[in-house]
């Protein structure tokens, strides 16, 4: 069952109990206090008559008067004083009965010796139906009325009473369902509108199930649900910039793969058909020695390519264990790098002119991955240069930029420059034991740090590759 | 005269290698190593049998070179490192005559170049090796003038070697083609056929067999 159907059904079946409740109680009240009343009205006029009738027949009959005189002059005053609506009997004989109904003095009394009352005191029955009229019936015995053994009976009509009280009943529900039917309504309304936000909900976040990450709630309700609303938007964002993560990693890592089996199929249908020649054909020593030669190489290069790209993946999944990032001097990595290098470069007798602003300059950084950045770019500028030519590095509070003085790239691929596998010359690279990579990994490890790369170049007069410290 | 092949790769260890096999099997080799340079050779000789062609090249790439090498009838074999579809019906579309992708296997490129070449009718007939020639087309061979008879099992077994001569050739490669089924144990079923077509045609020290390899028909040039 819906949220929205419980709390209707709930608050409902509330309203109407509690105003069924109200209106039993008030209506069952008065007609407690109605009946009460005429009770006790009727009470205290029989006393009185009853009194009064006493008196009358004892001043008037004073001296001796005839027993029958006295019984007609009792019933004389009854008749006078009581009217209509009572019965008098005298020692279990009915003497007078002006109302329509029949009343069986027998019974009253044994209704009267049941509930232990004296002589004097008064029998109040309960309300009696009588030909579709309710009545009460007051019974006296044995009493003295001037005289002894009277006994008499008085009723009242309630009909009225409880025929009041049965009209206020059922304008009281008509009353009530009016009532019910109206703050229904704006309850129905009212409680819609408070849940109307969870339909909205639920329909979002079954969208982003579906994979709609941008479904947005706007809704600013000051409530609970508008925080739940809230923080779900906040979930949606949260998953949202997630996913987008995780489809840009895959598809930077389904890019490099591509390339990787790309770039991994020359060498290998290289040293197959090597091998393949060796094997089957009938070669002279010195092509033996060339195909031995080549499969040497395309080896040597499957191997860099796979060392570059274990380095590459371990940078793509960079875990925080591996990486730790501590202040550093970086003249002390330049002297370093200069003695990595140092044997390589003294093969095209490159100076490597190293200049550090201030000399105590200290940069937040991974010591081995600043040192390898530094080593490829070093590394791509001694490859574009002649033998015997210089490279400069300097560093500065913002920036170290690495120069040298060589083939430059062409205009319209420095963009490209940093792709994977991506490379200007390729014969040429790879005769200089290029894989394309170096670049890439450079700006892999600029972007954990927060750096940013920079490449000006000209074609024929030099490359210059700055890393700027604040992107 | 051998049909001349032209190749053109960029990659020097692949480039070799497959001239190396080609000049093995006969043909002629002319090879360059970017497509410019092929370019230019091309207004000057264009008697090629066929082109094999690396559609990633320095200078002109492959899709460039392919109208220029059309323009003398000259089909293309397309050499690639990419092997999905778009680019095989890119270049099957764009007229090459067929598509290998690296890495390939050499025999694959020569029985391809060799179903080219019998295509375009660039494709001797007979084929002369000692004193025994071998009429392809008839299917008859012929020892000093002398008809042999060869079963035609052992006939295809003998064409496939001379279509790779001075170039080994396994035995289950044999089997493969020849009984176009690949499993190993019936390997002797090759022995049997060598042994038979070597003593009728006299040819025990032309089939060598190499240990462990398989048999290679060798010729000198």
């Amino acid at each position: 069952m819906k949220l929205f159907h419980k709390i209707c059904i709930w608050v409902f079946s509330g309203m109407m109990g509690l105003s069924l409740g109200i209106l039993f109680f008030l209506l069952s009240s008065m007609l407690r206090q109605g009946v009460d009343d005429v009770i006790c009205y009727g009470k205290k006029e029989i006393d009185k008559n009853v009194s009064v009738i006493r008196e009358k027949i004892q001043r008037e009959s004073i001296g001796t008067v005839e027993t029958v005189v006295k019984e007609i002059m009792v019933i004389n005053e009854f008749r006078q004083i009581f009217k209509m609506d009572s019965i008098l009997w005298k020692d279990g004989e009915e003497v007078w009965n002006a109302s329509p109904y029949e009343i069986d003095r027998s019974a009253l009394s044994k209704l009267f010796e049941s509930q232990d009352l004296h002589s004097g005191e008064m029998y109040i029955s309960r309300r009696q139906k009588v030909d579709g009229k309710i009545l009460i019936v007051f019974y006296q015995e044995y009493m003295n009325l001037g005289e002894n053994g009277y006994s008499l009976a008085v009723y009242r009509d309630v009909t009225d009473i409880y025929s009041r009280v049965w009209k206020l009943f059922f304008s009281g529900v008509g009353f009530t369902i009016v009532l019910f039917c109206t703050v229904g309504a704006l309850l129905y309304h009212g409680i819609r509108r408070i849940l109307f936000p969870l339909e909205e909900l639920k329909g979002a976040s079954f969208r982003v199930a579906n994979g709609e990450y941008d479904s947005y709630i706007s809704i600013t309700n000051n409530d609970e649900i508008g925080e739940v609303t809230e923080s779900f938007n906040q979930m949606a964002e949260k998953i949202r910039e997630h996913m987008e993560m995780l489809e840009k990693t895959n598809e930077k890592q389904q890019q490099l793969l591509g390339s990787l089996s790309h770039e991994m199929k020359t060498p290998m249908t290289a040293i197959i058909g090597n091998v393949e020649v060796l094997l089957t054909l009938r070669l002279t020593e010195s092509e033996r020695e060339k195909a031995l030669f080549y499969i040497l190489n395309e080896s040597k290069r499957l191997a860099r390519l796979s060392e570059k790209m274990m380095e590459f993946s371990r940078l793509c999944n960079q875990d925080d264990s591996v990486i730790s990032i501590k202040k550093q001097s970086v003249s002390r990595i330049l002297e370093q790098l200069n003695a990595l290098m140092s044997f390589r470069l003294e093969e095209k007798q490159i100076n490597l002119n190293r200049t550090c602003l201030p000399e105590t300059l200290e940069k937040q950084a991974d010591e081995d991955l600043l040192l390898s950045l530094l080593w490829n770019l070093v590394d791509n500028a001694y490859k574009a240069s002649e033998t015997g030519s210089n490279i400069e590095i300097a560093a500065d509070e913002q920036k170290i930029s690495v120069q040298d003085f060589g083939k430059g790239i062409p205009a319209g691929e420095i963009a490209h420059v940093t792709e994977a596998f991506y490379m200007v010359d390729k014969s040429r690279s790879k005769k200089a034991g290029g894989i394309g990579l170096g670049l890439s990994l450079c700006c892999q490890i600029a972007e954990i740090h927060g750096w940013k790369i920079r490449i000006e170049s000209k074609e024929g007069e030099g490359t210059r590759v700055s890393v700027l410290w604040q992107s | 005269m051998n049909t001349k092949i032209l190749v053109i790769e960029d990659e020097e260890a692949i480039n070799d290698v497959i001239a190396m096999s080609l000049r093995a099997t006969g043909y002629e080799v002319v090879s360059f190593l970017d497509g410019d340079d092929a370019s230019a050779s091309l207004e000057t000789g264009h008697d090629y049998g066929c082109a094999v062609v690396d559609v990633m090249l320095p200078g002109k790439d492959g899709f460039a070179l392919l109208p220029e090498l059309q323009k003398y009838e000259i089909p293309v074999i397309f050499l690639t490192a990419r092997g999905g579809l778009q680019d095989k019906v890119r270049g099957l579309t764009k007229g090459a005559e067929d598509y290998m992708v690296k890495p390939f296997e050499m025999l694959e490129l020569l029985v391809r170049i060799d179903k080219i070449l019998k295509r375009r009718g660039s494709f001797q007939e007979k084929i002369t090796i000692y004193d025994v020639v071998i009429d392809r087309e008839k299917r008859v061979v012929t020892k000093g003038g002398q008809e042999v008879y060869l079963k035609p099992m052992e006939f295809d077994c003998l064409m496939m070697l001379v279509r790779n001569k001075n170039r080994a050739l396994t035995r289950s490669q044999l089997l493969g083609a020849l009984w176009g089924m690949e499993f190993e144990g019936e390997t002797r079923t090759v022995d049997a056929h060598i042994s038979r077509i070597r003593k009728k045609l006299g040819f025990e020290d032309v089939i060598k067999t190499l240990p462990r390899i398989g048999y290679r028909l060798e010729v000198e040039e």
